[in-house]
């Protein structure tokens, strides 16, 4: 009996006992979590083209996922969910499926942290590794695999990632990609050096290596199996000054992209800023020379990148002023970028009660400049031939192609409590033929204008409208757009655009693209549901053209966090 | 721990050295594993295309240089399929066909862009068959590796405007499953305007006077026709076609391509090639 009683005793201090465990477990324990679910209903539009065989009884497109992390002291892991079913339009439809492409776990203590799956990882500006995720492009080229970080000392970093790539929904199979290595060292010097620690001057150092591995197949060429891409890096401040520029240099890596040529490619970029109130200056230069570096040197998708290659051109987010985006040249392209920032200060002239907002910019990219190099066994040359070494190029020379030109100005005044306005004036010249496979078009020059102006009825009713024109000669020739928006912050908004091509060269062509919406957030937690018309575009990936045709329909947006 | 440091440094050296590998000329391969069509085994090559399409005769002069490696064991057709396929002003051709672009429609190609394409139908992953043009070579020299589980025989009579076609199949696995037997024509040297972006192909951005090669002109049925539900090793499955050539169809130009494939799959077991008329 009285063994019985221990055994019951036992029993039931170790219940109580892992009760209070699990309990300070999930006291401790901390889970978020986001989710976005974007869907769409595609009606036949006769006007934009659209019809009932087009849509092939595809009327419903689904994007949405769900975005888990759970953390336990040094602990934490995660896991995202996915569906595209079937992919919205413009979306690669390869990404048809639905699953857990992201799953994780890492460990980590001051000096070191250790990950297991998958992650995104950057080293310095990305021109030798970068991994990411852009929802809205359905681009995810996460690294599945291990990482492990070291930080000795406060400011001393060391990276090391190992693994494969994700690439839609094609599991890893031998020889089916290849695999990434890659090693990051950076240094910063105020931070390491007690003596620097208050200095005016600002210094970090930094170096990576990434090889790629893969199997050499192909029948017609003698590839590499291991492509390396290296680089170095320093940011350099003092004061108000601010100095960032990277290196790399990648060896020979005959690809699809650049047509199988054995050159081996670099990349330089350089931006320099000044900042002090009211006045702010950004100037910025990069050279890109055959540096596309993907982990399946046969693959043109847009997927599979292993590193980034930063754009040096503004991004605009206006209907109009967003026609025309730039696309990053791997193969190569030179260019710059200024900007300038200013504030008008109040009470002066042109600032008034409130002051002004001034902001000018300019960005310009070329094509390098190629030269012709030997046809090997042959007595000819040529620029870009497979199985040559490409062209040689004058590192600092701009090509006489002008891929991209936009000066923009932009002012932002507020002209009383309750109205403000943004003004913007863009001139652009766009090379369609370049950067989006129009090949043998003209070079698209426009000017846009666009107003935007926010009136505030009270501090929680407010009306904004825009209206933008679009003035181009070439390809559809000219566009107006206009938006009203009513916000009744913080729950509901209402809203309604419209493009009109109205200057279209083929009149059957001037097409209204409207779309009507409205939303209501409450809390973290938001739902939008629009209808509408969005335009058709063509999209080129490295060298592979694909028809994105014009849509018509409902769509509605639910998206939360916790 | 300076040894240690030291060793690190050398350990990180090492690893930079050692994960790159520099080619030295010649970088193309001279010779191929073809072995002057003995071997049974082959392979179809489809190449989705369009005469809009600016990357695809950079893409079809890879599809050459792998005929010109592999001889009679690839077997080659050129698809004209979806958006960048469809005639236009500056364009008027048209080489789309019904099963083109039900292909095209089913494995999402063009969808997906241009130019790319299909080896064998052999699937990458649950649902993906494309191939971009330089995964087409790699592709091709695995299947080759493959056994041959089927063989094809055609015997061609051109008279009258008229081709008929005696096709002789028979299996030499044991396979289940129901297969079916896909008759096409194709036709070289059509001449027409191709847009093009490669200076090393032709003049940019048309060139006038392309040379269309391995244009795909008919096929019996999309999906082909029933060769047999339940495989005989060893049977003579014989099947005969009769096509009334079209006016712009040249058939000295003109080749049978006859494929096996397995109509769930739809993976290709064998192919074979004939010309028209000699």
């Amino acid at each position: 009996m009285k063994r019985v009683v221990l055994l019951l005793t036992i029993v039931l201090f170790s219940g109580i006992s892992a009760y209070s465990q699990v309990s300070e477990i999930f006291k401790n324990s901390q889970v978020h979590g986001s989710f976005e679910f974007d869907g769409a209903y595609y009606m036949p539009d006769n006007t934009v083209g659209i019809t009932d065989s087009m849509i092939n009884g595809k009327n419903f497109a689904f994007n949405g996922f769900g975005n888990i992390t759970y953390s336990l002291g040094n602990f934490s892991a995660g896991f995202r969910y996915e569906a595209y079913l079937p992919p919205l339009a413009g979306f690669d439809p390869r990404l048809e499926g639905q699953g857990f492409p992201y799953l994780w776990a890492t460990y980590a203590t001051e000096k070191f942290s250790f990950t297991v799956g998958n992650f995104y990882e950057q080293f310095g500006n990305g021109l030798t590794f970068r991994t990411y995720q852009e929802w809205m492009l359905g681009y995810d080229n996460s690294l599945n695999g291990a990482r492990v970080t070291y930080e000795p000392v406060k400011g001393l970093l060391f990276k090391g990632v190992y693994g494969m790539q994700r690439f839609f929904w094609t599991p890893y199979t031998k020889n089916s990609r290849g695999i990434v290595k890659g090693f990051d060292a950076e240094l910063d010097f105020n931070q390491v050096f007690n003596s620097m620690s208050n200095s005016k001057l600002k210094l970090v150092l930094g170096g990576s290596f990434v090889s790629n591995y893969q199997a050499d197949l192909d029948p017609l060429y003698n590839l590499p199996r291991d492509v390396g891409n290296m680089a170095g890096r320093m940011t350099l401040g003092y004061g108000k000054f601010n100095i960032t520029t990277e290196y790399a240099y990648k060896i020979n890596d005959p690809s699809a992209i650049n047509n199988y040529i054995y050159k081996v490619g670099d990349a330089l970029m350089l931006s320099a800023s000044y900042s002090t109130k009211g006045f702010g200056f950004y100037g910025m230069f990069k050279r890109y020379d055959n540096m596309s570096y993907k982990s399946n040197r046969a693959v043109t998708a847009n997927a599979l990148d292993i590193s980034f290659l930063p754009p040096n051109t503004e991004t605009h987010t206006y209907m109009l002023t967003s026609m025309y985006p730039y696309n990053t040249q791997p193969n190569g392209e030179i260019g710059y970028q200024l900007q300038l920032n200013y504030k008008v200060p109040k009470k002066s002239k042109l600032g008034g009660k409130y002051g002004m907002g001034l902001a000018i910019n300019y960005s310009q990219v070329n094509d390098i400049v190629r030269n012709a190099v030997n046809v090997p066994g042959t007595d000819t040359t040529a620029v870009g031939a497979s199985g040559t070494l490409g062209w040689t190029s004058p590192f600092f020379k701009f090509g006489e192609r002008i891929f991209w030109q936009d000066f923009n100005i932009e002012i932002d005044k507020k002209f009383s409590k309750k109205l403000k306005g943004t003004y913007t004036y863009m001139y652009q010249s766009y090379d369609i033929a370049t950067l989006e496979g129009h090949t043998g078009e003209p070079i698209v020059y426009s000017n846009i204008g666009v107003i935007d102006m926010t009136y505030k009825f009270t501090s929680n009713h407010a009306l904004r409208w825009e209206l933008q024109g679009l003035w181009t000669k070439e390809d559809k020739g000219d566009w107006a757009a206009i938006l009203l928006e009513y916000t009744i912050s913080p729950h509901w908004f209402v809203s309604i655009t419209d493009q009109y091509n109205y200057g279209n060269p083929e009149e059957e062509k001037r097409i209204n693209y409207y779309t009507g919406s409205f939303g209501y957030t409450h809390e973290t937690t938001r739902i939008s549901v629009t209808y509408g018309r969005q335009r058709e575009g063509i999209v080129c990936v490295g060298g592979v053209c694909r028809a994105v045709p014009a849509s018509s329909g409902f769509y509605v947006t639910i998206s939360s966090n916790f | 721990m300076k040894k240690i440091k030291i060793l690190s440094i050398l350990a990180v050296i090492s690893i930079v050295f050692y994960s790159c590998e520099k080619i030295d000329p010649p970088y193309k391969q001279e010779g191929g594993s073809g072995n002057g069509g003995e071997a049974v085994k082959k392979v179809l090559l489809e190449d989705y295309t369009g005469h809009d399409c600016v990357n695809c005769p950079t893409a079809a002069v890879v599809a050459e240089d792998l005929k010109e490696l592999y001889g009679d064991q690839l077997v080659v057709m050129a698809v004209h399929a979806g958006f960048f396929a469809r005639p236009t002003p500056s364009l008027p051709e048209d080489f789309r066909t019904v099963a083109g672009e039900a292909w095209d429609q089913y494995f999402g190609i063009s969808a997906a862009g241009n130019p790319n394409g299909l080896v064998d139908r052999v699937e990458t992953a649950p649902g993906d068959y494309i191939l971009s043009y330089g995964q087409w070579g790699a592709a091709i020299a695995v299947e080759l590796e493959t056994a041959a589980e089927a063989e094809i025989t055609i015997e061609n009579s051109f008279a009258q405007n008229k081709l008929t076609s005696n096709i002789k199949s028979e299996f030499l696995t044991a396979l289940t499953g129901t297969y079916n037997l896909t008759f096409c024509i194709t036709q070289d040297s059509i001449i027409g305007p191709q847009k093009n972006n490669d200076a090393n192909v032709g003049d940019i951005p048309l060139i006038e006077n392309y040379v269309f090669m391995h244009v795909l002109r008919y096929t019996n049925e999309i999906w082909g026709e029933n060769l047999t539900d339940n495989v005989e090793v060893g049977k003579e499955y014989e099947s005969t076609f009769s096509v009334d050539f079209e006016a712009d169809w040249v058939p000295e130009n003109c080749h049978v391509v006859a494929f096996i494939s397995n109509q769930e799959t739809k993976m290709i077991l064998q192919v074979e090639e004939a010309k028209v008329s000699e």
